[in-house]
C-alpha cells in the first residue's frame, strides 16, 4: 500500500497518512498513520508544507514533509 | 544566576502545590496572572533548562503555590518541556487545573487524557469559547464533564469571564482534599498509544462539540493573509522593520530627551561633586569621575546607552511573541533559513538577537539539536548587532550617509551567508526540520503581557548587569591609569596600518571585549573620515561577542566553545576589516 509523498501531493485535497517519520512531535500533534489531513498549501523557494488537522494549523519543513507518506482521501 | 530556584523553592513558602497544565497557545498565562498576585517569580526546573512561572494562588484561608507548567503537546516526554511537566505530574500536586481549547478540543482532550492518567485531583477550564463560536463551533461543557468525570468551567480568560465559577470550582475541589472524584478510569489500555488517545479524543470531541455558523473577524482573516506569502512576506518585513525602527529610534529619542540630560545634568556631576569633596589620591579620583571615570561612563553607557533600546525592544518583543506573529514569520522564512542551513524557527530567535545576545543565545535551548543550536549561536555572535549597538551604528553611519547603513548592514549578512555555509559542513549532526503549530493571531491580554515583560526585565538585569559594570571598570581603569596608550602603540600597527584607524580607536576595539556596543560609542568622538568609519562599524558589527555575551556562551556550553567564538569573531572583524580598508584606498586611489 504504498503512498505518495505529502510535499509533491497536489495542494487543496484531503489526504490519509500511510507513513511517518521518526519524528516525535508529530505523534503528538495528531499527525500519524491513519490521521486524515487536508494540505492546504506548499510554499516555494524549499518552503514548508501547510496542513490542517482537526482544528490546528501544523507546518511542516520541506525535509519532514517529504518523508510523510499519504494517500488521497475520497 | 538570578531568579532560578528548584520547585517549591524558598521563596515562597512551602505551601501546598496547584499546576497550571494545558497544550501550548490556550492562554494559560492569562489564568496564571488572573489567578495570582503580584508575587510572581520565573524559576528555572532545577537541573534543566527549562523555566516556568510561580505565584501564590488564595483559596479562602489556605495559601498554594501555582505553578504554570510549560506548555506541551503530550507527555511522551519528548522534549525537556515534557520531561519537567511529567516530573511536576509524579510530585502529586494538590490539584491540576487543564486549560482545555474550544477551539481545538481534540488537541486538548488527547493531552488531558495523558494527564488524567496520573489520577490527580482535577478540575478543567474550557478557554477560547468565543474564538471556537467564531469559527463555528459549539461545546457542551456539560457533555464534557460526563465524558471526562470532572467539572469543567467555560471561560473566556482575557475578559476575565468565568474566572470567578473557575475559582470557586477549584477551591471546592481542594477543600475536598484527598477525594478521589470518579476518574476516567478507561485510560489503562490506551495510555501509552498516542494514537489510540487521538481515537478516544476524537470521540468525545464529535460528542461534545457540534457546528454552528461561522463568523470569522477581522484577526482571523489578518492571521490567514500573514500565512500567504503574499501579503505575509511584506507584512512581516514591515512588522520587523517597524519594530526596529521603534527600537532605535525610540530608543534615541528616550536618551537625548530624557536619559542623557538626566545622567549629564543631575547624576554625573552630583558624583563629581561627592567625589572630588572627598579629595582621593588623584589617579583614584580620576578613575571614579575622570573623563572616562567609572561614574561618568557607567551612567552615560550603561542607562543613556544601553537601557533605553533594550528596554524597548523587550516592550515590542513581548507583544510580538504573545500575539502569535512570530510562529508566522518562521513559517514563511523557512525556505530561506532552511538554505542558511537551520530552519524558520531559528529566525525568532536570530530577531531576539537584534535585542542582546545574552536572552537570545539563551532562547536557542529551543533548538532540538546541538547543531542548530551552535550554529544560530555563531551567527548570532558573527553578524547579528544588539539593540544598543545597532542605535549606535544607526547614529554614527547616518551621521556621513544612510549608503554606509546599508553597506555595513550588506558586509554582515554577507559574513552570515558564510558562517553559516562554513559551519553547516564543519558541524557534526544533524539540523531538525520546522515542525511548527501555528497559533490563532490575537490581541495579548495587557494584564499577563505586563506580568511577563516584567519578569524579562528583570531576568535581564540579573544577568547582564554584572558583566556590563565590570566592563565600565575595567574601561574606566584602563584608560585613566594611561595603560590605554601603551596598548594603543602597542597594537598601532595593526589598528593604524592594517585598519587605516587612529590609535585612540584602539578604545574601541579593546572595549568591544567588554561590551559590544561600547565598542561603537568612543568611534563617535573621534572625528574619523568615511572610510574609517566604515571600517570601524565593520569590525565592531563582526567584532568579539562581548564579555556578557562570552559568560553566556560558556555558561550555556563550554569555556572552550566561547573562546574559539570569541576568537573566531575577532579573527574575521579584523581580516575583513583590513581587506575593506585596502579595497577602498586602492578604489580612492584610482579613482
Amino acid at each position: 500500500m504504498t503512498g505518495r509523498d505529502l510535499y509533491a501531493a497536489p495542494e487543496g485535497r484531503m489526504y490519509r497518512v500511510v507513513r511517518v517519520p521518526d519524528v516525535k512531535i508529530l505523534r503528538s500533534l495528531g499527525i500519524f498513520p491513519g490521521a486524515v489531513v487536508l494540505k492546504k498549501k506548499r510554499y516555494r523557494l524549499g518552503g514548508p508544507v501547510l496542513v490542517e488537522l482537526a482544528a490546528r494549523q501544523i507546518a511542516l519543513g520541506k525535509d519532514v514533509a517529504r518523508s510523510i507518506l499519504v494517500k488521497e482521501e475520497a | 544566576m538570578g531568579l532560578s530556584t528548584a520547585p517549591g523553592g524558598r521563596v515562597l513558602e512551602k505551601a501546598g502545590k496547584i499546576l497550571l497544565v494545558g497544550p501550548p497557545n490556550v492562554g494559560k498565562s492569562v489564568f496564571f496572572s488572573r489567578l495570582t498576585n503580584i508575587h510572581v517569580i520565573s524559576s528555572n526546573y532545577t537541573g534543566t533548562t527549562v523555566s516556568f512561572m510561580e505565584g501564590t494562588y488564595r483559596a479562602g484561608k489556605a495559601r498554594y503555590t501555582i505553578v504554570d507548567v510549560p506548555g506541551t503537546y503530550s507527555l511522551m516526554a519528548t522534549s525537556p518541556a515534557e520531561e519537567v511537566a511529567v516530573s511536576f505530574l509524579r510530585e502529586g500536586p494538590d490539584a491540576v487545573l487543564f486549560i482545555l481549547n474550544a477551539a481545538d478540543l481534540e488537541g486538548s482532550v488527547k493531552l488531558a487524557l495523558e494527564v488524567m492518567a496520573y489520577q490527580v485531583p482535577i478540575v478543567f477550564a474550557l478557554n477560547l469559547v468565543d474564538v471556537a463560536e467564531r469559527k463555528g463551533i459549539h461545546v457542551s461543557h456539560a457533555v464534557l464533564e460526563r465524558e471526562l468525570g470532572a467539572p469543567v468551567i467555560p471561560t473566556v480568560a482575557v475578559r476575565g469571564r468565568g474566572i470567578d465559577a473557575l475559582r470557586r470550582a477549584l477551591d471546592a475541589l481542594l477543600e475536598k482534599k484527598r477525594a478521589v472524584t470518579s476518574y476516567f478510569t478507561g485510560l489503562e489500555g490506551i495510555v501509552g498509544s498516542q494514537s489510540a488517545l487521538w481515537e478516544r479524543a476524537r470521540a468525545i470531541a464529535k460528542r461534545a462539540a457540534s457546528r454552528a455558523d461561522r463568523r470569522i473577524s477581522f484577526l482571523d482573516r489578518l492571521g490567514e493573509a500573514m500565512l500567504r506569502p503574499w501579503p505575509g512576506v511584506p507584512l512581516a518585513l514591515l512588522i520587523l522593520a517597524a519594530s526596529l525602527g521603534i527600537v532605535a529610534g525610540g530608543g534615541e529619542l528616550l536618551r537625548k530627551k530624557l536619559l542623557l540630560p538626566l545622567v549629564s545634568g543631575t547624576i554625573v556631576p552630583f558624583f563629581e561633586r561627592f567625589i572630588t569633596s572627598l579629595n582621593l589620591h588623584p589617579l583614584l579620583e580620576s578613575v571614579l569621575i575622570g573623563n572616562y571615570g567609572f561614574f561618568r561612563i557607567g551612567f552615560e553607557w550603561i542607562v543613556a546607552l544601553v537601557m533605553p533600546y533594550v528596554l524597548l525592544f523587550q516592550v515590542q518583543f513581548a507583544f510580538l511573541e504573545d500575539s502569535g506573529v512570530l510562529p508566522r514569520l518562521a513559517v514563511l522564512f523557512d525556505g530561506i533559513m532552511r538554505k542558511l542551513g537551520v530552519q524558520g524557527g531559528s529566525l525568532i530567535q536570530m530577531f531576539l538577537g537584534f535585542g542582546c545576545a545574552v536572552p537570545a543565545i539563551i532562547a536557542t535551548r529551543a533548538a532540538t539539536t546541538k547543531k542548530e543550536r551552535l550554529m544560530v549561536t555563531a551567527m548570532i555572535c558573527f553578524a547579528i548587532p544588539c539593540t544598543s549597538q545597532t542605535g549606535a551604528l544607526l547614529t554614527l553611519l547616518t551621521a556621513y550617509s544612510p549608503w554606509l547603513v546599508a553597506a555595513v548592514a550588506g558586509v554582515g549578512a554577507v559574513v552570515l551567508i558564510c558562517v553559516s555555509a562554513i559551519l553547516g559542513r564543519a558541524i557534526k549532526g544533524r539540523v531538525d526540520p520546522l515542525v511548527l503549530e501555528v497559533p490563532n493571531l490575537l490581541m495579548p491580554e495587557p494584564r499577563s503581557y505586563f506580568k511577563k515583560l516584567l519578569a524579562r526585565l528583570r531576568q535581564f538585569l540579573a544577568e547582564a548587569e554584572g558583566p556590563m559594570l565590570i566592563a565600565v571598570l575595567f574601561a574606566a581603569i584602563l584608560s585613566e591609569s594611561g595603560l590605554l596608550e601603551r596598548v594603543g602603540h602597542a597594537l598601532r600597527p595593526i589598528v593604524s596600518g592594517w585598519l587605516g584607524l587612529p590609535e585612540g580607536a584602539v578604545m574601541s576595539l579593546i572595549l568591544g571585549i567588554i561590551r559590544r556596543e561600547m565598542s561603537v560609542a568612543p568611534l563617535m568622538e573621534l572625528q574619523l573620515t568615511a572610510r574609517q568609519m566604515f571600517v570601524g562599524a565593520v569590525v565592531s558589527l563582526l567584532y568579539l561577542p562581548c564579555v556578557s555575551v562570552f559568560g553566556i556562551i560558556a555558561k550555556e556550553f563550554n569555556a572552550k566553545m566561547a573562546i574559539v567564538i570569541s576568537a573566531s569573531t575577532t579573527a574575521t572583524a579584523l581580516l575583513v576589516g583590513g581587506v575593506l580598508n585596502h579595497l577602498i584606498t586602492l578604489f580612492e586611489r584610482v579613482f
